[in-house]
Order: structure tokens, then sequence, then C-alpha cells
């Protein structure tokens, strides 16, 4: 079983609108918890807005160019069941490549900070 | 007054007594770790019972480690002791030589005098070279004792005598730098330390940038220290002790400080009206690291044994450094009748001692044994920074001609008779013959017992330091079209180009390719650049993550913390957020690895204040981009005189490898940056970019066609139709927009017709053109070549004005290479508050004096009259009798 959510526009603080720059995702992706969906920029700033959840992109609800604020829906995403592995396509900085592996082996285990939870309504499909 | 007195006052001897008996019968029957534990608890008793317990951040003036607790060295200590003296003596004949020769040249032998056993013992066991299954220590040797690094490389066969005799004598042949130098000795030096201040400075923040690649998971760090030798003297530099707390806070435990405390700095005592080492004591212990006191040699241990009532310790607590610096200019004698003739008992504990044996009576920081137990207790220490305080002798060994004296830093050579008594001191198998002017070097034969030593030592610990290793893969950086949103202009919006860099770098941090390396540092005005969007994405970096709910949790760019964050947010700490771009900078170098920091800042506060950290980024061929935000000091507007900057783009100029732009919109931005990413990570260049943004939101056209080369190499066409012009225009910056403005208002009131030329970096046509000039002058018979600015403005028509948002003399640095009239305005002058337009006025780089000077410049050249600048600026209501911007 998976959960469709809408990606809602979370809390934008002392930022009453912001713009659509840029559409980091279509319909049909994998992506991970984090991952950035759009940017999203003022004069004042300029900021992404992850993927709450692993998941696959139903569809995208807002075009380059559109105003958003705080409560716009803009993304659906299909969750995924919280078995399943994680998709490869994130945000995530990957393992060190070979050329430095010999001093990255052992690169310390941390635990994954806590993701920024984007306002989301969950409904299920 | 009254409390102090009555808590330093006994009202009741008898019961001191009786609580000192208590604890004395803890110290004998249950030892010192639980009588320490009783006294903790006491005083977390008093604290909670209200007592004002103040810390007391001294210990006695002993050493920290107690003999019965020494880690004992598992080396040949005579055959270590040989080695030593070896180095002495080549480190000593360097100098004389060079100075024998060519007394100009300089030179420092007291300072490695002090602190040879400090490097010594750190060299035979403890100091771990890049090896297989290490990722090499990282040492910060002390500048003026350069000589004696030298001299153990020469040992090492390293460095060849012809070096050594070259000390000082870099030109030409191939010699050694007075100090450490990684731009001199690119082989060689990792890090300049002999600027005061900045080698302890760059070694705690190198050492919190080694945990920051452990942490994010891009290096295994583990097993690897920093260690940086510092001396006394320069610990008053503030840049010395500003991030003391730092470390501490961050319990860099992977750093390890060895002061060398020989009580002397270049005039004087250090402290000689009190105890520099317990002053450091406080400070560092204040600070939260863990302290080493080196302060007594092991002779000193049998009278401290003896010393049951206490009088020798009273004794050491009471001389003042400025006396312990005399004792060791004086002799044996001298220190009997002073240190121990202060009382009887004293002098009896010594009156079997000879003078000489009482000379013997060593500092700390000269004897292996103790330093080998220091180090070996600060390897081991975890959750701690530690530091060692190293009680020496200034000019060790140099007898009359230095030991001790106040004029030992500046002694560059020594009369015979000191040189003769510092071989017969240190045993050097040279003969009076063998000794005249010239100063052999001696090095022992290779198959002798010492050279073997040696070489199993370093191999024993991975190999040679120091050494500088461009080991570090290259990049691939993807074509200009990564930056396509960019490229593409931002279409009606109007946005500052520090926006422009902030979508810059997102594409960067998010690219699946370079994202990990980039390290974006900013010192606390994230918010000022709009960076904040940054860090719930890619998180601020803490060693201890997040403990706390930030304010702002639940919202889209809340405050998020992580050990495993990208951003480095330094506070209000300038000096702090340029040594972690440093760092960062020259990973290459030091870790193997490229990592690419984009260090954003006000651009006031960068070449201005932390100038000499970043002359040291540029000798240590620092590859990563500085970016100088709220640029431009008309373009700033509110935030006045100290704030607004009109001369970073000079600044720079005087750093070789230092490449600077001063970009007018965000598709030059991107090209700008694109080419720095190649040019640094791809090709490996040796040098580093600054880039001023500015925060006037304006439209961001698309780029024009084949522009690149131009905007790169510093100047190119706005314009696209190239009509029958009559004055050039060049702008740059935000000003740029004046330009095109004043071009519209020659065409539209006074039907001239002017080009438009983006100039991006004054500095970069400047070094092409001397370049170029320089080498038609050497050349004279060959054909001359032009440079790129001439061959740009040479076939244009009319003369040509410049304005920028800085001061004249960065526009001026073009006329040498410009044969026609060229007028520049600029914002020389201190800045103040206003709105733009106001300030732009003030400076007189608005579009009508931009205006007004072109037409001034064609009337010079008789194509207009002067009555036509007459009226023009009673046109455009120009005082004529204004004060200068300079005046007031």
């Amino acid at each position: 079983m998976s959960t469709e959510q809408t990606i809602k526009i979370p809390d934008l603080g002392d930022v009453d609108t912001v713009d659509v720059v840029e559409i980091l995702t279509e319909p049909g992706q994998s992506v991970a918890e984090g991952a950035p969906l759009l940017t999203l920029e003022n004069q004042k700033t300029a900021m992404e807005l992850p993927a709450p959840v692993n998941g696959v992109i139903k569809n995208i609800l807002v075009s380059l160019g559109d105003k958003v604020s705080a409560g716009t829906d803009v993304v659906i995403i299909e969750a995924e069941d919280a078995e399943q592995p994680k998709p490869e396509n994130t945000a995530e900085p990957k393992p060190p490549e070979p050329e430095q592996q010999k001093s990255a082996s052992a690169a310390p285990a941390q635990t994954a900070a806590q993701r920024p939870a984007a306002d989301t309504s969950a409904t299920t499909s | 007054m009254s409390q102090e007195m009555s808590i330093l006052n006994d009202l009741n001897p008898e019961e001191t007594t009786e609580w000192i008996e208590a604890l004395d019968a803890v110290l004998r029957e249950e030892g010192p770790e639980r009588a320490h534990f009783l006294i903790e608890q006491l005083v977390a008793y008093s604290r909670q019972s209200g007592i004002n317990l103040p810390y007391k951040a001294n210990t006695a003036y002993l050493n920290t480690i107690p003999p019965e607790k020494e880690a004992k060295s598992p080396g040949d200590a005579e055959i270590e002791r040989r080695l030593r003296s070896y180095i002495r003596w080549n480190a000593m004949a360097m100098v004389q030589n060079a100075n024998t020769r060519n007394p100009e040249l300089g030179g420092h032998i007291a300072t490695f005098a002090s602190s040879a056993t400090l490097y010594d013992v750190g060299f035979n066991h403890f100091f771990h070279a890049r090896s297989k299954d290490h990722g090499g220590d990282l040492v910060y040797f002390q500048g003026h004792a350069s000589p004696g690094i030298y001299a153990r490389a020469f040992l090492e066969g390293r460095l060849q005598p012809e070096q050594l005799q070259r000390f000082r004598r870099e030109i030409g042949e191939k010699g050694l730098s007075s100090y450490p130098h990684p731009w001199l000795m690119p082989d060689f030096w990792q890090f300049p330390t002999v600027s005061m201040g900045l080698g302890p400075i760059m070694a705690i923040y190198q050492a919190r940038f080694t945990r920051y690649l452990h942490n994010r998971g891009i290096l295994n760090t583990d097993k690897r220290k920093i260690w940086a030798f510092l001396g006394d003297g320069e610990m008053d530099e503030p840049e010395s002790k500003g991030a003391l707390a730092m470390a501490g806070r961050e319990k860099l435990d992977n750093l390890i400080f060895v002061v060398n405390c020989n009580l002397q700095r270049l005039d004087g005592p250090v402290r000689g009206d009190g105890k520099i080492i317990q002053e450091l004591e406080s400070d560092f212990r204040g600070a939260g690291w863990n302290v080493i006191k080196v302060v007594w040699g092991s002779y000193w241990d049998p009278l401290l044994a003896r010393d049951t009532k206490g009088l020798l310790r009273k004794r050491m607590e009471e001389v003042v450094d400025g006396d312990y610096q005399n004792y060791k200019a004086k002799d044996g004698a001298y220190v009997r009748e002073h240190f121990f003739g202060a009382y009887p008992e004293l002098l009896e504990m010594v009156a079997n001692m000879s003078d000489e044996d009482i000379w013997r009576l060593n500092r700390g920081g000269h004897d292996p044994h103790k330093v080998y137990a220091a180090y070996h207790q600060a390897m081991q220490h975890t959750g701690q920074p530690t530091v060692i305080l190293a009680k020496t002798v200034k000019g060790y060994g140099m007898g009359h001609a230095g030991e001790g004296l106040n004029i030992t830093h500046q002694k560059k050579k020594m009369d015979i008779k000191a040189v003769k008594q510092f071989r017969d001191r240190f045993n050097i198998p040279l003969t009076d013959e063998q000794l005249s002017e010239e100063v052999p070097f001696y090095k022992p034969e290779p198959d002798s017992p010492e050279m073997i030593y040696l070489h199993e030592r370093r191999k024993a610990l991975g190999g040679y330091l120091p050494v500088r290793e461009q080991h570090a893969p290259l990049l691939q950086i993807p074509g200009l079209s990564l930056f396509d949103t960019v490229l593409k202009g931002s279409g009606e919006h109007a946005l500052s180009t520090t926006m422009v860099f902030m979508r810059i770098l997102s594409v960067l941090l998010r690219n699946q390719k370079l994202g990990k390396y980039l390290v974006p540092i900013v010192p606390d005005e994230a918010r000022t650049f709009g960076m904040d969007g940054l860090f719930q994405q890619y998180g601020i970096y803490s060693a201890i993550g997040q403990l706390f709910e930030p304010q702002d949790a639940g919202q889209m760019a809340w405050y998020r913390e992580d050990i495993k964050g990208q951003v480095l947010e330094e506070g209000i700490n300038e000096a702090g957020a340029v040594c972690s771009w440093i760092a960062a900078a020259t990973a290459y170098a030091n870790h193997g690895i490229q990592m690419i920091p984009f260090y954003i800042y006000y651009s006031m506060f960068g070449f201005q204040r932390v100038g000499d950290l970043m002359w040291a980024a540029g000798d240590m061929q620092a590859r990563g981009f500085l970016m100088g935000g709220t640029a431009g000091r008309t373009t700033l507007a509110g935030e006045g005189l100290q704030h607004q900057d009109g001369h970073s783009q000079l600044l720079q100029s005087a750093i070789p490898n230092c490449v600077s732009y001063d970009p007018a919109y965000g598709y030059e931005l991107a090209v700008i940056i694109h080419d720095g990413l190649r040019r640094m990570y791809q090709e490996g260049e040796a040098v580093f970019y600054y880039i001023t943004v500015m925060n006037e939101d304006y439209v961001q056209p698309a780029m024009p066609a084949n522009v690149e080369s131009g905007i790169l190499k510093g100047i190119y066409r706005l314009n696209k139709d190239r009509g029958k012009s009559q004055v050039q225009l060049l702008g740059s910056g935000t000003i740029m927009r004046e330009v095109i403005a004043a071009a519209d208002l020659l065409k539209n009131e006074f039907d001239i017709q002017a080009d438009i030329w983006s100039v991006t970096s004054y500095s970069e046509l400047r070094r092409e053109g001397l370049s170029v000039e320089r080498w038609n002058r050497l050349h004279p018979t060959k054909k001359p070549n032009i440079s790129y600015v001439e061959k740009c403005l040479s076939s244009t028509e009319g003369p040509i004005v410049a304005a920028s948002d800085y001061m004249k003399i960065v526009a001026d640095q073009i006329r040498p290479f410009i044969h026609k009239r060229y007028t520049v305005l600029g914002t020389d002058g201190y800045g103040r508050s206003d709105t733009r337009a106001a300030l732009r006025d003030f400076f007189e780089v608005n579009r009508f004096h931009i205006v007004v000077t072109a037409l001034k410049t064609l009337a010079d050249e008789g194509v207009i009259t002067m009555k036509v600048v007459e009226q023009a600026i009673k046109q455009y209501s120009i005082d004529p009798e204004k004060a200068e911007p300079t005046t007031v």
C-alpha cells in the first residue's frame, strides 16, 4: 500500500510569496526524502523545497514563474512504503569516488539528521 | 577588600592543619585520584551551599605530569642526542655562513636553538607522514625555526649541501626560503607561519576542517593530528588566542599546540614581571584545553623529591620570568646565589652540587624525556585539544653569543670562540682547523648508527616531513550550460547579483558530481546574502548535531544544524571564517582531495580586515572563491562609512595569484565562476578568485553571443550595433546601469553615439597589459605584441570614459595601455548613509556625471564646444562648486 501526499509550501517565515524559479523533478521520477523538488526565490532569499518522503512524483501543480505562498499545493508524491529501499537518485552526498577511497573507506557512520517535514496532507490511495 | 583579606588570612591555623593532614592521609593511602575526587566534591558542595568559589585555572609551577607517571621513550636517547646536536650545528652553520658571505641576509639562530628538542622528539616518535594507512599529520612549524627543519631534511638527504649554502638566496639557483613559504618551496612547506599569530588560528581551523571532512563522510581523518609550534611571544597576537575557545568547544582532540616558552620576545622578556607559562595555562584551561606544563627537566626531579617542606616549590613560584631568563644568561654560581640563596635550606640542599651541576639543572623543554612524556599524553588525551607549555632557553647552546640574552633573537652570527664552544657543548666531530669563517656542515656517514636510526624512525612513521604533495585528483567540470538558468536571464524579474550567485551555488550544491565538494562559508551574514535557504537543505555543520528545537522549526528555511551539515556558519568571525576557507582551499595539497570553498562576506571586511590571511592563502596556492558581498561604495547605500566598500577591488590586486572580477550581470558571474572552476579544479592552476556581488535588484539580461572570452579577459562590448560612435563608455558592477543610462542621455539629448563596454576586471586587464609591455621591452627588435585592452579600444572612435563603484585608481589601472584621452570616475572618499541615487550623485558616478564627463572629453578634443558642457552641468543641476567627495 502506498500513500499519495500533496506537498504544500511550508511556512515561509517572514516571506509572503516566492517565485518558482526551477522545477527540479518531473512526474514519474523516484525521489529520496530530502531531494530538492523546486527552487523558490524572492529578492531576499532562495530555497529548495525538499521531498518530505521517499516516493514517486505523480504530478507537479505549479509552473515556472508561478508565485506561491505558504499552503499552496505544489507537488503530488506517492510515498513509498517505509520498508522499501531508498532510491538512488538523491541529493545526499554519495560515498567518495574511487580515487579517494583509500582514506575514505572508514568514514564514520552518522545518524541521518532529521529532515524538515514539509507541510503535507496525506490521502490514502 | 576585607572579604578578600579574610579569605587569604588563616584565622585558625590549627583547624587548617587538621584538614591538610586529613587530605594528606588520603593522598598517602588512596592516591591522588581519590584526593582529587574528594576536593571536587567539596568544591561542588560548597557551590551548592551558596559559597561563591571562583574558578582558579592555575596549577603549581611544576610539570603537569609527575615523574612517576611519565611515559618512557622507547627511543635510543644517546643516538637521538647526537642527531639533535648535528641538526643544531647545521642549523647554526646555515645562518652563520649565509651572513658571513652576505651580512644583509639575516636569519635566526636562537629560536631553533631553544626548540630543537621539541621538534626532535616529534620527528623521532610522533609526527606521522601521509602513508598507506594514515592520512598524515599536519605540522605547523614555527617560522623562525626554519633553519632547524632544513638541517634535519639535509641529514635525511632531502636537501643538498648546495641548498643549505643558499639559505635565503632563492634567486637563480635553488635556494631555501627564509621561512616556510609553500609558494617558494611548493614540494616542501605546507603552511606559512611566520606572520605571527596566523599559524595558531590556521591550525585551529585546520583541525576543525579535518573533523568536518570526517563527519561529512568525505575522508577518514582518524589518527591524524594537527601540530602547531608557536612562540610564547607570538601568543600576544590576538589571532593566536582568538579562536582557542572554538577549539575547546568543538573538542578538537586532534589538535596539539606546543608553545615554546623561552620567555623572550624580540626586544626582551615576554613577561619579565610574571610567568608566561602560568598566564597561558589559565588562558588555555579557561578555553577548555588540556594543559600540559613541561617546566622542569629531569635533573630537578631529585631536588623536588627532597623538597619535603615545599621551600623549593615556593622559590619556583616566587621567581619571575625576567629572573629565570637572567639565570640562563649567567652561570651556576649565579643561580646558586640568586635562586637557591634566597633560603638557607635551599643552599643546604645544593651544597653538594658543583656550580656545573647547578648549571645542568635543565628546563623541561630541553629534556627529551619530559617532552616525550608530554607528547605521549597529548596523543592519548581525548575530548579536548592539548597545549604543551614547554619552558626553554632562547639561544640554548649559544653561550656568551646569545644564550638568554635580550639581543639573541636578532643574532645571525656568532664569533669563532662561541662557535667552538657550541661545537664542544654538542660534541660535533670537527677540529679547530676545520672551523674558519665558513662553518662546515656535518653529516655522519650513511652507514653510521645515527643515520640508520634517523631513517628507521621516519620509516616507522610513514616517511619524511614536511612535504607538500599535490596528489588530489582533478575534477571534471561540466560545460557552461550547467548555469543555463542564469545565462537565460531573469526575464522581467529584478534580482541582485547576490541572488544570482545563490542560484549558481544551488546548482553546484545539487550537482551529483561536484556538490559534495562544495564548502559554503559565511561569517554570520547568511540572511544578508539570502543564503538562509541553504540551512534546511544542506545543514549547518555542528560537531554535536542539534540539541535544541530551533525557534523557526516548521518553517521552510529553518535553522537546521547537523553533524553532516555542509554550511560553515562561523559566527561574527572573519578571521576564523577565512581560515576555514584556507583549509578547504588547500585541501588538495594537505588532504589529497579538492574541495570547492565559497566564502561569502561583507566585502569591506575582507582584504581590509583579514588581508594578511588572504596573503597567506596566496602563498599556500589556495584554490577557491572569495565572494565579496554587498559590494560597491554607493550600492550598499544605508550602511555608511564602515561598510561601503570602494577599494577591495584595489586591495586584491596586491596578491599576484588572486584573480578578481566586478561583474555587472548574472551571466558574467556565471561565466566567471564556471571558468574559475575549470581553471582551479580541472586544470589545477594555482589561483584563487575574488568576485564582488551586489545587493541592488535589477533585471538580469540573457547572455549575448560570443562574449565569454571578453568577460574572462576583462572587457567586452555590450552594445550590439556599432554605429558611428563618438565616445567609449566603460562600466562595471552596478554602475554599468548608470553607464547605459548615460549613453541613452547622450544619444537622446546631445545626439552623441556611444559604445558601451562592460569591464569585468581592471586588474586582469592590467596584468595582461603589463605582461605584454614587459615582453615588448625585453624583445625590442621583435614585432611588438598588443595587449587585449588596447586591441579592444585602440580602433574605437573618440575619447574614453570609465565609471565604477570603486576608487578611481581601479579603473586607472589600464591607463598605460590606452593611447587616447581617458577619464575615470570612481568613489574615492569615505562612504556615508543615503540612498543609492544620492550617493551616486555625491561620488559623481551617476549617469549625469558620466554624461558631463563624456561631453567634457569631447570638448577637450574639439568635437563640441565647452559651452555644451557648461549647459549640461546646469541642465543636470550639478553644483560646480560642490565639495570634493574626498574632503568631506
